[in-house]
């Protein structure tokens, strides 16, 4: 097993219940989010386990060559640009609210101005080579995490944590959640998605015993997060924030070290993981993309820059236009959506590769 | 061949330093021709005038002649020329023509290493000698799988580069590459090793070395050990080394001497440095532009307090201490030792107390400045630390304009660059961790 596999998957599940999970799934807290973490982790372990075992049987191919071998060109363009588009939006999507947040708490700058920044950053990193990425996925990784556990470490053991509201949520545990609380909270892995690419670099394999290893280092973000918003703000409490979790964080003080509130190393920790977490996502989308052309453009880099920028650009005033237009609340309901589509998306992804995998392995006997 | 040696007596004859000999001994006619500048005049008497006395004739001074280690025969007339140019001298004899090795070397003298300073490593640096070069390598690394090649850049007039490595344990895909890059370098003339640098970089606009350089056999011969390729260039106390990677230029030869502990505790302290180096100016600008909130709240007020009285704000604060401790770094580099001793005193003053009794800057700007410039003289080699006295400015931009974002925003550019960066076809960022393919797998 490669380090990098582990990395892909671990930045996913931390950097998008960072940013929207928490605020998601507290909305439902009494309608069943607990139950739908339980379900999502099983679901997401299954599609993890299948998909890397099905392109265990295609080394150093890449979704878009596998297709190429089994369907015709216009059912492979067609789902390439599908699969694309519902990757790179995910991105998009991380980058749209961060920078609402941000615009909240960091920096008194226009929302879209932060959007176009940041999509430069972005595009710039993600518009490099696979392996480039991929190695500073794991500077990122090995400069965020130990800080990141050191905020949630301290943030659990503050005083301000109520434990008899968090308590009081077991009453809810068993209740049977609704299916897009399920899909939302399946995205914490969802990192899977950025192997289908990074399987031409790495070998996707994965030892079996660094499965219940990542399901506990992503659920274990997760829950933690939801455990402190509820613990400072109560169980009813909660409800009434737009970020019950920044806002949770904001009144947790670190009586030791430079930083005088949790929530401002906490902001600049998940700045950095999203900035590379678009930067993987698009660049898988983009690379999905450049599948659907032939052979020749693909080895032409200028061509293919410049596509990529093309696309970036593209996608930046989509954001910039849809986060300028919508209220927070608004985008909120269609992310809800979207996470449900993603869903449907990316089962259809695992189930075409284990399907094409099946078909290869009983082409070889 | 006898044409070519005419020819060539023309073409140098303006040189005043040309000396032709003509030798008529019993029945030995000799005509030699040699620059004295370059060659030694001693060896030419010892080594071929005075044995003909002792000759009886001429077929038996052929055969001392010709039995000579120093004596060649030239394969083509482009060969004369370049030879007399490095001090050989050109033997005429009955139709026939030897080239005679007489070169005379005065700067083989071993300096002191100056520019990088180890305590337990040694003392001593290269000369600008190649052969003196590869004299202290060959007995620092006595091995006979040891591959000394000379090589040469294209175009006229060719500097001597010599490419050294471990047929062992050197890596074919870094050295065929050089190889070629070195054959593809057509400058007017090699000045320094960090010249013959520049020229190998491909990357058009590229800030970081992608050679290390240096002057120290013991780095050359860990390096060595390492697979990896030496080039030495005549006229150059300096050798190139390639690949380099980012970590290699934070390590000093010491790391490898002293106690793990106390050599890992020190290349981290130069990786904190690095950060203070490029991000202080930028935390600075948005801590007291953007967020004073971030830190603690006695930290905010006692900046605000020191600031009180600066009329412009902190950006304009940090270009202008960021541009005098620059230009005062310059400036004692390039001034004569005895003239920037007096240059520091100076610039020291007008940085530490007066600025601040002025208004100009805060007494908080004054730490940070110092703490920029001394945490940029920790990186122990000089071309990349002054790379990153480069990188900061970008980050001042970024800060100025989006605070704590534009700084994050920044460091992730910094590290996708990095890793972006290819040295002759090896990563440049390898992590520490990943020094070895296996050590990727879990």
């Amino acid at each position: 097993m490669n380090r990098y596999v582990f990395y892909v998957l671990w930045c996913d599940g931390i950097t998008i219940s960072g940013l929207l999970l928490y605020n998601l799934l507290l909305d439902e807290r009494f309608s069943g989010s607990i139950m739908a973490i339980v379900i999502s982790a099983l679901s997401g372990m299954i599609f993890l386990v299948t998909i890397t075992k099905s392109l265990g049987h295609f080394p150093k191919q890449g979704l878009p060559e596998i297709l190429r071998m089994f369907l015709p060109a216009g059912a492979r363009v067609s789902l390439l640009i599908f699969f694309s588009i519902m990757t790179i939006t995910k991105g998009c999507i991380m980058i749209g609210y961060a920078s609402s947040f941000f615009n909240l708490y960091l920096i008194d700058v226009k929302t879209i101005t932060i959007i176009a920044f940041m999509f430069i950053t972005v595009s710039w990193g993600a518009t490099r080579s696979s392996k480039t990425i991929l190695s500073t996925l794991e500077l990122v990784l090995f400069i965020c995490i130990p800080i990141m556990y050191y905020i949630l470490t301290k943030a659990v053991f503050s005083q301000g944590i109520e434990w008899n509201s968090i308590k009081a949520m077991a009453d809810y545990a068993f209740t049977w959640p609704k299916w897009e609380t399920i899909a939302a909270a399946n995205s914490v892995f969802s990192g899977f998605v950025g192997l289908i690419i990074f399987n031409r670099v790495v070998p996707s394999k994965i030892k079996w015993k660094f499965i219940p290893l990542l399901l506990i280092v992503n659920l274990h973000i997760l829950v933690t997060g939801l455990l402190i918003s509820i613990g400072i703000h109560g169980t009813y409490g909660v409800g009434n924030y737009i970020a019950p979790t920044y806002s949770a964080l904001d009144s947790i003080g670190i009586m030791s070290g430079l930083f005088s509130r949790t929530i401002m190393p906490y902001f600049l920790i998940i700045l950095f993981l999203l900035l590379i977490y678009a930067a993987v996502t698009i660049h898988v989308g983009l690379e999905l993309l450049k599948g659907c052309f032939s052979m020749k453009f693909q080895t032409n880099p200028r061509k293919e820059q410049l596509l990529s920028w093309i696309i970036c650009g593209l996608f930046t005033v989509i954001t910039m236009i849809y986060f300028n237009t919508f209220t927070l609340k608004q985008i909120k309901y269609h992310t809800v959506n979207w996470f449900e589509l993603r869903f449907y998306t990316e089962f259809l992804m695992v189930a075409l590769i284990a399907l094409f995998a099946v078909m290869k392995w009983k082409r070889r006997v | 061949m006898i044409e070519a040696f005419q020819l060539i007596k023309k073409q140098l004859s303006t040189s005043s330093d040309l000396k032709k000999e003509l030798v008529r001994i019993q029945d030995i006619e000799l005509e030699i021709l040699y620059l004295v500048s370059v060659c030694d005049e001693k060896k030419i008497k010892a080594d071929l005038i005075f044995p003909i006395l002792e000759c009886s004739g001429k077929e038996e001074f052929k055969d001392y002649l010709t039995s000579l280690p120093d004596i060649s025969k030239p394969e083509k007339d482009q060969d004369i020329l370049q030879k007399l140019m490095i001090g050989h001298a050109c033997i005429q004899m009955e139709n026939e023509l030897f080239l005679f090795n007489a070169k005379k070397v005065l700067n083989n003298q071993l300096g002191d290493a100056s520019s990088e300073t180890a305590i337990y490593g040694s003392q001593r640096s290269f000369s600008d000698v190649i052969d003196t070069n590869l004299n202290l390598i060959r007995y620092r690394y006595p091995s006979p799988n040891l591959v000394y090649e000379k090589s040469k850049v294209s175009g006229v007039p060719q500097t001597e580069v010599g490419i050294i490595y471990d047929s062992l344990l050197v890596d074919k895909g870094v050295l065929s590459e050089l190889q070629t890059q070195l054959a593809s370098v057509k400058p007017e003339v090699i000045l320094s090793a960090a010249h013959l640098q520049r020229l190998l970089t491909t990357r058009k606009y590229s800030l970081f070395p992608i050679l290390m350089i240096t002057e120290r056999p013991d780095r050359v011969v860990l390096n060595l050990k390492q697979g990896k390729v030496v080039l030495l260039v005549e006229g150059s106390p300096f050798v190139l080394i390639a690949p380099a990677t980012f970590y290699d230029f934070i390590s000093s030869m010491d790391d490898a001497f002293e106690q793990l502990w106390i050599s890992i505790s020190l290349v981290v302290l130069r990786y904190i440095s690095i950060f203070i180096t490029v991000l202080l100016p930028g935390i600075y600008i948005s801590m007291v532009s953007f967020n004073p909130e971030l830190f603690q709240a006695q930290l905010a007020f006692s900046i605000a307090g020191s600031r009180a009285n600066i009329p412009y704000p902190s950006y304009i604060e940090v270009l202008i201490m960021m541009f005098l401790i620059d230009t005062l770094i310059e400036a004692s580099i390039r001034l004569p030792k005895s003239i920037s001793a007096a240059a520091t005193t100076v610039g020291g003053l007008i940085l530490g107390q007066a600025a601040q009794q002025a208004n100009m800057v805060s007494n908080i700007m004054i730490i940070v400045t110092s703490a920029i410039g001394i945490a940029n003289f920790v990186v122990p080699i000089n071309s990349m630390s002054f790379a990153l006295r480069i990188v900061k400015y970008p980050f001042i931009l970024l800060a100025s304009l989006f605070g704590y974002v534009g700084l994050i925003a920044g460091l992730f550019c910094l590290i996708v660059y990095l890793n972006d960066l290819k040295s002759f076809g090896k990563p440049y960022l390898k992590v520490f961790i990943g020094e070895h393919e296996k050590l990727g797998k879990l």
